[in-house]
C-alpha cells in the first residue's frame, strides 16, 4: 500500500531520524543555551581538566588543553553511546511491547544521536585548535574515516549492552565503573610514554587507545595514519560489532517478555 | 468455595462454514503462548545464579492462550470477548506481530494498523505536532504521508488551538483523540482495535466509532475489536469469539457470542448448569415480552421505597425503619411488619434517607419501631432526633436495639410484637442465623401469615422451652437446626416438622421452600401468583422483599445471574411452574439483571 512508506529501509531511516530529532528536541528543551551546550560542554570540561592536570600532575604535553579535548570527546562518543544504547531496549519498552518495530533500531539510534552531538562539540575542538594556532593538515579528511571505526565499535558494544542489560539490569549499573576504569586506562590526560612496557604491550589491546591516538595523529601531530594502523581500528570494530550483532539477534525475540 | 470458571469449548464453528470460499486474511493456527512466572522476577544475577543453582529456572509456566485456533475472512468485523486476563490482549499482540507466538503459527496478509494501546510512542514533553509525526513514524508512515494528511489528523483530534503545546498539559483524553485520529488516517487492510474506545468523551467516542464504521462499511477493511461493551460489538460486528482463560469458548455470529458471553461470561458455576442455559439461549431471546415488570431505584433503599409504594399496604400506622444495611435482622423484623400488615422501609445508620422520610411523612405513622444496632448510641440518637422532627414528637417511636445474636433478637421482635398487640400466628418458623436463603425464601409467607421467624445462632443452643404452650406448629428448615432448640415437647413431637434444607444442594434451597409454601398455601389461594426475583443472600434488595411478596401474595425467586447453578436451578424452577406465574417481578437496575438475564427467565415462563 503506497500510504506506507514503501521500503523498509526508508521507513526505519524516517523512525530513526524521528527518534533522534525528539532525543535532540528533548536534550536541549528549556535551556536558555541550547545547543550551545554541545560546545560549552567539552569546552569547560577541558579547562578542568587543564587546570588540574597543569597544576597537579604536570606532563610534559605540547598544547595539552588540545591533547585532552581531542581525546576526551572521541571517549565521550563512545562512552555516551554505549550507555545510552544500554538502556534504549528497556527505555523503549512500551513501543516495543505495543508495536511492531525493528527493535535494533533503538539502540543505533542512540548512538547516532550521539554522534550528532559529537560532531557539535568538534566546533569546540576547532575554536581550541584555533586557539593553539594549530592548522589541520590533509590529514583531518581521515576524520570520516575514523568515525566510522568508532560508530561501529560504540554499535558493536551498545547492541550487546542493551541485549544482555534486558536480562540483568545489574549490567546498568557496572558499565559506569566500566567505563570510569577505561577512562583511567586509556592515554586521555597523560601521554603513553609514561607507562611501563608491560601496561603499554597491554595498551594495544585497548580499541579506545587506537582510537584516541589515530584521532591525536590526524588532528594533533599533523601523520598520516598508516594502513596496519587503519586495519587494527577496523577489525576491532568488526569484533564488536559482529559480537553485539549475534548476541542482539539471538535474544531480541525474548526482550518483550522481559522489558 | 472455589469454582473455576470453565473453559471447555462450546462450539459454533459450524455457523461459519459458509464463508468457507471467502479469503482468509488472517489465520491463527493452534497458538499457544506461555508465559515463563519464575524467570519473571529475576532481575538480577545473583538471584539469577541462585535459581539455576536450584533449576527452578523453567518452572511455573502460565498459559496466556492455549491452543486458539481461529480465522478471520476477509471484510470480517470480528469482536474478541472474554473477562480481564483472558489473553485478548495476547492474542491481539500476536497477529499484530508484536509477540511471537510459544506454539503455533499466525499468518496476516495485508497491512495492519494496530491500535493496540494508543499512543504508543508519544512523547509528553513534545509537542502534538512533533508528535504527530513521531508517532507516525513508529507506526509506519512515510513523513510525506504524515504532511499530505497533518491537517485531516489535527481537524479530527479538534486540536487546532494547541498545537504547539507540549502533551503533559494535554487531558488524557485530548491525547487518545489524536493518538486514534493518527492511528485511523490510514486506510489498513486489517485495523485492530483493543479497547481504544473507552477513552474520550461521548462525542469523541462516537466520532470513533463512526470512522471505524466508515473504514468497515467504505473500505471493507478487515476489524478486529476488543471491547467489553458488548453493545458496541453487536453494533459493529458481524462475527465475535469469546476466549476464556486461554481457551476458545465459542465462534460464531456476534450476536449468538455475545448473548452466551453476557450470561456465562465471567460466571461460575457447573458444566450441566452452563448447559442448561445455552439450551434455552434461541436466536430470539431478546424479543420483547410482557411478562415481567422491574422495580428499581437508587439503591436498596429505593427500590425499597418503590416497592412500598407499589404494594398496597393495609396499616401504615406503624413502620418498621431498618437502620443500616439490611440482613438477616431485617428479615426478622419484617415479620413484626407483617404482624401489622405494615412496611418496612430502610434508613442509615445516623440519617434517613429522602425517599424514606417522604414515605414516612404521607404515611404519618403514630407508631414507628426502629431497629438499630447496638453500641452507637449517637447515631441513634441522632436518627430518632430526625424521625421525631419529621413526625412529631408525639410519635410512640420503639427501639430495638440488635447485636450479633440474632437468637435474642428473634425473642425481642416477638415480644415487642406482643406488647404492641399483635396476634402472631401459632406457627413458627425457625432456621439457622447462616441460611439467608431460606429465610429469603420463606420471607413473604411469614410475613402474610404473621408467623414469627427465629433465628438460631452458630454453635449455641435455643432456649424455647415454653415453646409448646406458643406455637401448635414448628416449622424447622433442618433438622441440626432442631437439635439445637431445647424445647419441651411433652413427648409430642407431632407439631414439629422440618423441611430438610440441608439435604439438597444450596442452588435448590428456594424451590424446595417455595414448594412448601405452596402446598401450604393449596387451598386458600388463587392458582396462579408473581415471583418476585432477588439475587439472593449476595444483594440487599432479598432482605427486604418479604413485606413486598408477602403483600401481593407473591413468591420469591432467587436467581443471581452470576451464579450458574442458580440461574439453571431458578430457570428449571420456573419452568415447572410456568402455568401458574402470572408474572416476574425483577427487583434493582439493569446492575443486577440485564435484559438478556430477565429475558432467559421470561422466556422459561412464555410457553
Amino acid at each position: 500500500m503506497s500510504t506506507f512508506a514503501n521500503w523498509d529501509i526508508k521507513r526505519n531511516w524516517f523512525i530513526l531520524s524521528s527518534l533522534i530529532s525528539r532525543d535532540f528536541k528533548l536534550k536541549y528543551r528549556r535551556s536558555v543555551l541550547g545547543v550551545l551546550w554541545s560546545v560549552l560542554n567539552p569546552l569547560l570540561m577541558m579547562c578542568v581538566l587543564s587546570a588540574v592536570f597543569s597544576f597537579m600532575f604536570r606532563f610534559d604535553i605540547e598544547n595539552f588543553p588540545l591533547y585532552l579535548i581531542l581525546g576526551n570527546t572521541l571517549f565521550a562518543l563512545m562512552a555516551d553511546s554505549t550507555t545510552t544504547a544500554m538502556n534504549s531496549i528497556v527505555e523503549a519498552s512500551s513501543l516495543i511491547k505495543k508495536i511492531k518495530i525493528k527493535k535494533i533500531i533503538f539502540p543505533c539510534e542512540k548512538v547516532l544521536f550521539q554522534l550528532v552531538n559529537y560532531c557539535l562539540s568538534l566546533i569546540a575542538v576547532a575554536a581550541v585548535m584555533l586557539y593553539f594556532n594549530v592548522f589541520p593538515t590533509v590529514n583531518i579528511l581521515f576524520l570520516p574515516l575514523l568515525l566510522l571505526y568508532v560508530l561501529l565499535f560504540s554499535t558493536g558494544v551498545g547492541l550487546l549492552l542493551s541485549a544482555l542489560v534486558v536480562f540483568f539490569r545489574d549490567i546498568g549499573h557496572l558499565w559506569g565503573v566500566v567505563i570510569t576504569a577505561w577512562t583511567y586506562a586509556t592515554p586521555l590526560f597523560y601521554p603513553v610514554s609514561i607507562l611501563p612496557d608491560w601496561m603499554m604491550s597491554a595498551m594495544n589491546f585497548n580499541p579506545m587507545y587506537h582510537y584516541v591516538t589515530y584521532m591525536r595523529e590526524i588532528a594533533l601531530w599533523g601523520q598520516t595514519p598508516s594502513l596496519q594502523e587503519n586495519f587494527i581500528c577496523l577489525a576491532m570494530a568488526f569484533v564488536a560489532l559482529a559480537l553485539g550483532l549475534v548476541v542482539f539477534r539471538k535474544l531480541e525475540k525474548k526482550f518483550i517478555l522481559y522489558v | 468455595m472455589m469454582r473455576s470458571a470453565n473453559t471447555s469449548y462450546i462450539g459454533g464453528q459450524e455457523a461459519l462454514l459458509e464463508d468457507a470460499g471467502k479469503e482468509t486474511v488472517i489465520d491463527v493456527d493452534h497458538v499457544s503462548m506461555s508465559f515463563n512466572m519464575a524467570s519473571e522476577t529475576l532481575n538480577n544475577l545473583k538471584e539469577y545464579a541462585i535459581a539455576v543453582a536450584r533449576r527452578e529456572l523453567r518452572f511455573k509456566e502460565f498459559k496466556a492462550l492455549d491452543n486458539v485456533s481461529f480465522q478471520v475472512k476477509k471484510g470480517d468485523v470480528y469482536g474478541i470477548l472474554g473477562t480481564n486476563g483472558s489473553g485478548k490482549s495476547t492474542l491481539l499482540k500476536i497477529i499484530a506481530g508484536v509477540l511471537d507466538p510459544s506454539k503455533g503459527a499466525c499468518t496476516v496478509k495485508g497491512k495492519i494498523a494496530p491500535l493496540i494501546e494508543l499512543g504508543a510512542g508519544f512523547d509528553m514533553e513534545l509537542t502534538a505536532r512533533e508528535n504527530i509525526y513521531l508517532n507516525g513514524a513508529l507506526l509506519g508512515y512515510s513523513r510525506a504521508f504524515i504532511n499530505e494528511h497533518f491537517d485531516e489528523i489535527i481537524e479530527f483530534a479538534e486540536i487546532e488551538q494547541f498545537l504547539d503545546m507540549p502533551l503533559k498539559n494535554y487531558s488524557s483524553g485530548m491525547v487518545a483523540r489524536i493518538a486514534f485520529a493518527i492511528a485511523t488516517v490510514i486506510v489498513p487492510d486489517i485495523l485492530i482495535v483493543d479497547e481504544v474506545l473507552s477513552v474520550g468523551d461521548f462525542m469523541f467516542q462516537q466520532k470513533c466509532e463512526r470512522r471505524i464504521a466508515s473504514l468497515i462499511n467504505d473500505h471493507q477493511v478487515t476489524v478486529l475489536i476488543v471491547s467489553h461493551d458488548n453493545q458496541l460489538i453487536r453494533r459493529l460486528c458481524n462475527k465475535a469469539i469469546w476466549i476464556e482463560k486461554g481457551h476458545v469458548r465459542i465462534v460464531g455470529s456476534a450476536n449468538t457470542v455475545c448473548n452466551v458471553y453476557r450470561l456465562l461470561g465471567g460466571h461460575k458455576g457447573s458444566p450441566q448448569a452452563e448447559k442448561a442455559i445455552l439450551q434455552r439461549l434461541g436466536p430470539g431471546i431478546l424479543d420483547a415480552k410482557s411478562r415481567s415488570i422491574t422495580i428499581a431505584g437508587e439503591g436498596c433503599h429505593g427500590t425499597l421505597a418503590k416497592m412500598t409504594e407499589a404494594a398496597k399496604f393495609q396499616n401504615t400506622d406503624l413502620i418498621v425503619l431498618h437502620a443500616g444495611d439490611p440482613n438477616m435482622h431485617a428479615i426478622i423484623a419484617s415479620g413484626l411488619a407483617g404482624l401489622f400488615d405494615a412496611p418496612i422501609l430502610l434508613a442509615r445508620t445516623d440519617r434517613l434517607f429522602d425517599v424514606t422520610s417522604q414515605i414516612l411523612k404521607s404515611a404519618a405513622p403514630s407508631k414507628l419501631v426502629l431497629c438499630v444496632e447496638k453500641g452507637d448510641s449517637e447515631a441513634t440518637s441522632s436518627l430518632t432526633n430526625e424521625i421525631k422532627e419529621l413526625l412529631g414528637d408525639g410519635v410512640d417511636c420503639r427501639v430495638l436495639e440488635f447485636s450479633s445474636s440474632l437468637s435474642s433478637y428473634s425473642c425481642l421482635v416477638y415480644d415487642l410484637g406482643i406488647e404492641l398487640g399483635g396476634v402472631w400466628s401459632k406457627t413458627a418458623a425457625v432456621v439457622g442465623a447462616d441460611e439467608s436463603v431460606a429465610a429469603i425464601s420463606l420471607s413473604p409467607y411469614l410475613y402474610s401469615e404473621k408467623i414469627p421467624l427465629f433465628a438460631v445462632d452458630d454453635g449455641s443452643a435455643f432456649n424455647a422451652v415454653s415453646w409448646n404452650t406458643l406455637f401448635s406448629e414448628i416449622i424447622f428448615s433442618t433438622d441440626a437446626v432442631a437439635d439445637r432448640c431445647c424445647f419441651d415437647t411433652h413427648g409430642n413431637s407431632s407439631h414439629l416438622r422440618s423441611l430438610n434444607l440441608d439435604a439438597f444442594p444450596k442452588e435448590l434451597i428456594n424451590g424446595k421452600v417455595n414448594d412448601w409454601i405452596l402446598s401450604k398455601r393449596a387451598n386458600q389461594r388463587s392458582a396462579s401468583f408473581e415471583f418476585v426475583v432477588c439475587r439472593g443472600s449476595g444483594s440487599l434488595d432479598s432482605y427486604v422483599a418479604g413485606p413486598f411478596a408477602g403483600n401481593r401474595d407473591a413468591l420469591i425467586l432467587v436467581d443471581d445471574p452470576s451464579d450458574l447453578d442458580s440461574v439453571a436451578s431458578a430457570l428449571n424452577y420456573l419452568e415447572k411452574m410456568a402455568s401458574r406465574t402470572e408474572q416476574l417481578v425483577f427487583l434493582g437496575s439493569e446492575l443486577c439483571y440485564c435484559a438478556l438475564d430477565k429475558a432467559l427467565l421470561e422466556e422459561s415462563i412464555e410457553n
